[in-house]
């Protein structure tokens, strides 16, 4: 336990205090600007409507996959590239618990950036209009969103030279595109975290679901598939793991 | 067994262990073990060394046969990790942190407590006490080898592997490693030494197993590895003119055991080449011929151990 600990504090710490952090920090800010700047002579329901419209949506189908894919990819796959992979194995600690613990901060420092940018655009909302009620909506659909980015791109990282690359394909190629059909919906990540959010505000907001597709609004839905998949992410990682050779 | 590739008493135990990578083969059917004291493992770059450690130290599973540390198969029982450390060949620090975090860091993937005082302790006795606090980036590569050496020791294991621990420290940074390395031998820890270097083995090891192509060449100690080495038939090359009568003269002598005419120059096989080249001024004085060249054509490490090979 004290080893899994020791493991997830400084990979959270590592990939915070990497110089590329503070460019995702910024860019998980910019939909906030985004909102306050662009609402500021808006009618309280049209800045509701302009959230949801453009700053959330870049929040949620752009800022959030990135920073998920640049952090997640470099969390196993730096250790193997710079040879510290065996730093970690040789340990008496199980191989599930190092994944976990990694996947944990990796999760905890993608929510850090991306859940501070989430509550910025939620309180630029808040801020021009007297309404709160995103905040937790926001926080729980990014949560939901960064787990399964990362239980998908940490195993990414770690098997693939060019992981950034096909998380890109994925992201756009995919989850933006292709997943707009009707009968893919399920299976695209931010529309997952979408219905958490639609889930939790109140009914008057019901007018989101449109790009749901096939998904059902609902946020414990949501919080299920997420589990589910990050257990899937650990698995798959832990029998990798169990079964290659760390060359 | 009590062969030159096994002792009594071992605590890592290879048995007929087998890596390949596709065609490559790797590690070919070695069998050794190791016990207290330090062994060294030799062998030219490529021979098979460093993988016999990663099979050593389950970041590698055999593709036939078996390795055993303590008993226990590390994949299978993380847990007997807490008995071994590894100092592996590569870079692998590192580098934002500290040679103190790192050290502390080592400490507590073990789940050991009072990292703090282990840690001082480590980077004492490889005398990087006043560099702690630098980060390893900023490190010489000697500097970071015995960082990775305290990272090694501050779990205080049972068995030390250490791949190719010497390289890039100086000969002051040597020479107190190595001494390090006979003080926890002489505390009755395994410690396992892969080298390329004949000279550095010689000066820390009590044992020494030579690899080449991934294959156990010779094993035994180092008065017997170096008597062994000591036979064999050097090759030379020898350039100028009338090279057929300097043959003819040459395929005579006791101590030539091959004579091979080329075009521009004979290639001979002298079982003792300081006698030869004392020689072989005079016999070509005596044919009144000229020589431009006698060069030895394999004095590498490589040849040496492809000879024990081939024995």
């Amino acid at each position: 336990m004290r080893a899994a600990l020791a493991i997830a504090t400084v990979s959270y710490r590592q990939l915070l205090l990497a110089k590329r952090s503070y460019l995702l920090g910024g860019l998980s800010l910019l939909p906030a600007v985004i909102m306050y700047v662009g609402s500021s002579k808006m009618t309280d329901s049209r800045a509701f409507e302009f959230l949801h419209e453009g700053p959330s949506g870049v929040l949620i189908i752009a800022v959030a996959p990135i920073v998920a894919l640049v952090l997640a990819t470099s969390a196993l796959g730096e250790e193997r590239r710079q040879g510290t992979m065996s730093f970690l194995t040789i340990r008496p600690i199980p191989r599930w618990a190092i994944i976990a613990a990694k996947g944990l901060a990796t999760w905890a420092a993608v929510f850090t950036l991306v859940g501070t940018g989430g509550l910025a655009v939620s309180a630029a909302l808040g801020l021009r209009t007297g309404n709160w009620e995103t905040v937790t909506p926001m926080l729980v659909m990014l949560g939901i969103n960064t787990l399964i980015y990362v239980a998908l791109f940490v195993p990414l990282g770690f098997l693939f030279k060019r992981a950034m690359l096909f998380g890109l394909g994925y992201v756009f190629i995919w989850d933006s595109g292709i997943a707009n059909v009707p009968g893919l919906s399920p299976l695209s990540i931010y529309r997952i975290g979408l219905s958490a959010y639609i889930g939790i505000l109140p009914e008057s907001a019901r007018f989101l679901e449109e790009p749901l597709g096939n998904v059902t609004p609902g946020a414990g839905g949501a919080l299920a598939k997420s589990i589910v998949m990050a257990a899937i992410g650990l698995l798959a990682m832990t029998t990798f793991l169990k079964r290659r050779d760390l060359v | 067994m009590t062969t030159p590739a096994f002792v009594a008493d071992p605590t890592v135990e290879v048995d007929r262990a087998s890596k390949w990578f596709g065609q490559k083969v790797a590690v070919s059917a070695v069998s050794c073990n190791f016990g207290q004291g330090i062994t060294g493992l030799l062998g030219p770059n490529g021979a098979g060394k460093t993988t016999l450690l990663r099979l050593i130290c389950g970041l590698a599973s055999p593709s036939e046969g078996t390795v055993t540390v303590l008993g226990e198969n590390l994949r299978r029982n993380p847990d007997a990790y807490r008995q071994l450390s590894l100092v592996p060949e590569e870079d692998a620090v590192y580098p934002q942190m500290t040679a103190r975090q790192y050290i502390e860091y080592g400490a507590r993937l073990s789940g050991l407590t009072n990292v703090a005082d282990r840690a001082a302790d480590a980077l004492r006795v490889v005398d990087l006490s006043g560099s702690a606090d630098r980060t390893l980036g900023g490190f010489s590569k000697g500097m970071r080898q015995r960082a990775k050496v305290a990272a090694a020791l501050v779990t205080d294991p049972q068995i030390l592997i250490l791949d190719e621990p010497l390289n890039g420290t100086d000969p002051v940074q040597r020479a107190h490693l190595i001494e390090v390395f006979r003080r926890l031998a002489a505390d009755g820890k395994t410690v396992i030494v892969s080298s390329h270097v004949l000279a550095e083995v010689e000066r820390m090891a009590d044992r020494v197993l030579a690899m080449v192509d991934g294959k156990l060449a010779a094993a035994g100690d180092v008065v017997s590895i170096r008597a062994a080495m000591s036979d064999i038939p050097f090759r030379v090359r020898i350039e100028g003119d009338h090279l057929r009568k300097l043959a003819s003269e040459l395929v005579a002598r006791s101590d030539v055991a091959a004579v091979e005419v080329g075009k521009d120059a004979i290639h001979i096989e002298a079982e003792d080449l300081s006698a030869l080249g004392r020689d072989i001024a005079v016999i070509a004085r005596d044919l009144d011929m000229r020589l431009t060249a006698f060069q030895p054509e394999d004095e590498s490490l490589e040849s040496v151990f492809r000879y024990l090979v081939r024995r």
